[in-house]
């Protein structure tokens, strides 16, 4: 029987398709349900707020916000305005895009600790209005809104986090 | 239990879209029917071990785990019975369609499988037990695919 | 705890970027190399256990159902089962599972992923890692996550490039010897320190490869075990655990899932001083931090210190604990489901002297295997002993 075997095509071979092959574009559109937590959270955003969740018992504040503690298993009712400054945990520059094709402009994708929240909870955004070559771990950082009037209810109403 | 969290919510769903786009490759099997299809040729392949007869022909036998040689590969005629039906009046989207599409499913000729395609007579000459045969593309517009064949109509 | 249970035969085919193969045909010709290589037949086998990644990748739905034929699924009991990158050593434990319980007496394992089917890149398909409302509006990409976490990793422990990117080196030179390698290489630091910076601080010659691939292997009781082999090799010890899918809420820096895996595994197996005790690893390693970051997991070292096991040359075949001999996911190559696999079969060879030129110097009695997927989630260990 053959072991470690397989018949490797190139790349060169995907783009001159000289193999009998079938195509398929998958037509996938969602509504997804934003839950009760993260539309309060949208809601919070389109007002130029950053909203978070406190759980009764041990007392974390949690941001993105969560109905249910994770830990505790239990009922989060109680919603907290947070700041929309923060601290960068971890960051990144992205020299390319989902699909590998590279970027005109290099993105700074990072972890931001937001202020008011427990240490080490954070959101993923992106960071801009400085050179990729500055940005540090533990450098402190604002939210830039979009206009009232442009804001939506989506994580793109923070434009993006700049030093200050 | 009654939930304090605001049930009257503004902002209740967010619309995206997730792209899929997928090449499949027809295989080691596959790629040798299909360009038997091309040909206007039906291949088979046989298990020795179990008796049976493969269509579309497959590079092992899912009974018994066999790998099927090369020279158990076999042509087989361009003859069917037809042993079931269906006429499809919706598409995937649940649209109606003008004019039911006939999908049959015919045993050909020395093979112990289905093989699954449309067929081409009107609704109501189609019955089961009838004779069928394939009716294939023009040569120049066959490349090796399930399609080379238009679909399939009864032999008079 | 229950019955023992032996892996007693592995096969896999070659791991390559396009396969011509359909995802069935691959999962055969892996079956069928782990039967052989034991002298198993299908009606030897009560169920089988299929472990594969999202159905985006290969663009077919249900596809458990659509690979059971080509894993020998035909007419048995089947379980489909998978936790991202983890699913290679959790389909073992599964297996384990099934037979340490005692509802089966054999049973077929078989990992197998067709990448190549999603276009453009199959990179693309990994989109769906990101929260749909709070983080794909952010047009994010698969990288992120390793570049955010492997950032976090440097800084914490003051880890510098130099040093990680000699795991790539490493593995990359240990690949020239394992059949079934997709980019074994020859590479120096300075390659690699050099290569296209992709997602800062993520480098191209720090990734592992996409690829198409299936691994299987075949797994049974005490009592049958030496009806296939006179080296059975035994898994004394499973562990699993997966951590909140709120990463953005925890350390990235430490992968404490990892620990409470290998925690729950050492303990099966009996496991006091896992530095002393394991004589070979095989750390997942999709990137090259990976690996360090998951000995420290493994608790094969303390916290920031696997850097140092490398640079003193420890973690080479020669080495007092080799990691990686097989040439990991670097070199041989990352089909999601199949590279866990790849390790555990790895292991089973190394401890029974069968890895050829692979073969690492000490005489190892125990290794063990670990994989890690999702969004930096799940750890899934399995420790094998002969």
């Amino acid at each position: 029987m053959k072991n470690f075997f397989a018949t490797p095509l190139s790349e060169e071979d995907f783009k001159k398709k000289n193999f009998c092959f079938e195509t398929w574009i998958g037509n996938c559109f969602y509504a997804w349900d934003c839950g009760v937590a993260i539309g309060k959270y949208l809601e919070g955003l389109k007002k130029g707020k950053i909203i978070g969740v406190k759980c009764p018992k041990c007392e974390r504040i949690m941001v993105p916000p969560r109905i249910f503690c994770e830990w505790c298993f239990v009922l989060i009712e109680d919603f907290v305005e947070l700041k929309d400054t923060g601290r960068i945990n971890t960051f990144s520059i992205s020299y390319i895009s989902w699909d590998v094709k590279k970027l005109e402009k290099p993105q700074i994708p990072a972890v931001i600790e937001i202020d008011g929240a427990s240490p080490g909870y954070g959101i993923l955004h992106l960071i801009s209005e400085v050179d990729p070559k500055e940005v540090k771990i533990g450098m402190r950082v604002k939210a830039v809104w979009k206009d009232e009037k442009e804001r939506e209810g989506k994580i793109t109403d923070i434009k993006y986090f700049k030093p200050y | 239990m009654e939930f304090k969290v605001n049930k009257k919510r503004e902002i209740k769903h967010h619309l995206g879209q997730l792209p899929v786009e997928s090449l499949y490759t027809a295989g080691i099997a596959g790629e040798k029917f299909l360009l038997g299809l091309k040909e206007g040729k039906f291949l088979a392949n046989y298990c020795s071990d179990c008796d049976f007869v493969f269509l579309p022909p497959k590079l092992y036998c899912e009974f018994c785990f066999k790998e099927i040689p090369d020279e158990d590969w076999q042509e087989v005629e361009n003859k069917g019975i037809l042993v079931s039906y269906t006429f499809v009046h919706v598409d995937s989207n649940g649209n109606k369609l003008e004019n039911p599409i006939i999908v049959g499913a015919i045993k050909m000729a020395d093979t112990d499988t289905t093989f699954i395609h449309k067929l081409l007579d009107k609704v109501e000459d189609i019955e089961i037990g009838m004779l069928v045969e394939a009716i294939f593309a023009p040569k120049e517009r066959r490349r090796g695919s399930i399609n080379d064949i238009v679909g399939f109509r009864k032999v008079e | 705890m229950g019955r023992r249970v032996a892996i007693v035969g592995a096969g896999m085919t070659k791991f390559v970027r396009r396969a011509k193969e359909t995802g069935k045909e691959l999962a055969f010709y892996a079956a069928k190399a782990a039967l052989d290589s034991c002298g198993a037949k299908l009606r030897d086998i009560d169920a089988v256990v299929l472990g594969s990644a999202p159905d985006t990748f290969d663009g077919v739905h249900m596809k458990g159902e659509y690979l059971s034929c080509g894993a020998g699924a035909f007419g048995k009991p089947y379980l489909r089962c998978y936790v991202g990158g983890g699913t290679g050593v959790f389909a073992v434990a599964v297996g384990w599972y099934y037979i340490a319980s005692g509802i089966f007496d054999t049973c077929l394992v078989v990992c197998e992923e067709k990448m190549s089917s999603y276009q453009p890149h199959p990179q693309g398909a990994f989109l769906t890692i990101f929260d749909h409302t709070t983080e794909r509006p952010l047009g994010p990409n698969l990288l992120w996550i390793f570049a955010l976490e492997m950032q976090r990793y440097m800084q914490t422990y003051g880890i510098k490039k130099e040093e990680i990117a000699l795991v790539a080196v490493k593995n990359k030179k240990n690949a020239l010897d394992h059949p079934a390698a997709q980019i074994a290489a020859e590479i120096t630091v300075e390659d690699v320190l050099n290569s296209e910076v992709l997602c800062y601080p993520v480098q191209r010659l720090d990734v592992s490869p996409v690829s198409d691939g299936a691994c299987a292997i075949v797994m049974t009781n005490e009592y049958l075990a030496r009806r296939f082999t006179d080296k059975p090799v035994w898994v004394s010890g499973v562990g699993w655990c997966l951590d909140t899918a709120y990463w953005t809420n925890r350390d990235l820096a430490y992968p404490r899932y990892v620990e409470e895996a290998a925690r729950m595994a050492y303990k099966m197996a009996g496991i006091r001083d896992p530095r002393r005790e394991i004589d070979v690893a095989e750390p997942y390693d999709p990137f090259d931090y990976k690996e360090l970051h998951h000995l420290e997991g493994l608790m094969l070292c303390g916290r920031g210190e696997a850097p140092q096991l490398l640079v003193d040359g420890k973690t080479q075949r020669d080495g007092e604990l080799p990691v990686c001999p097989s040439g990991g996911l670097l070199g041989v190559g990352n089909p999601i489901a199949a590279a866990g696999l790849m390790k555990v079969i790895e292991i089973f060879w190394q401890l029974r002297g069968e890895a050829d030129k692979r073969q690492i110097a000490k005489k190892a009695k125990r290794g063990v295997a670990q994989a890690w997927g999702d969004l930096m989630q799940v750890g899934t260990v399995v420790v094998l002993e002969i």
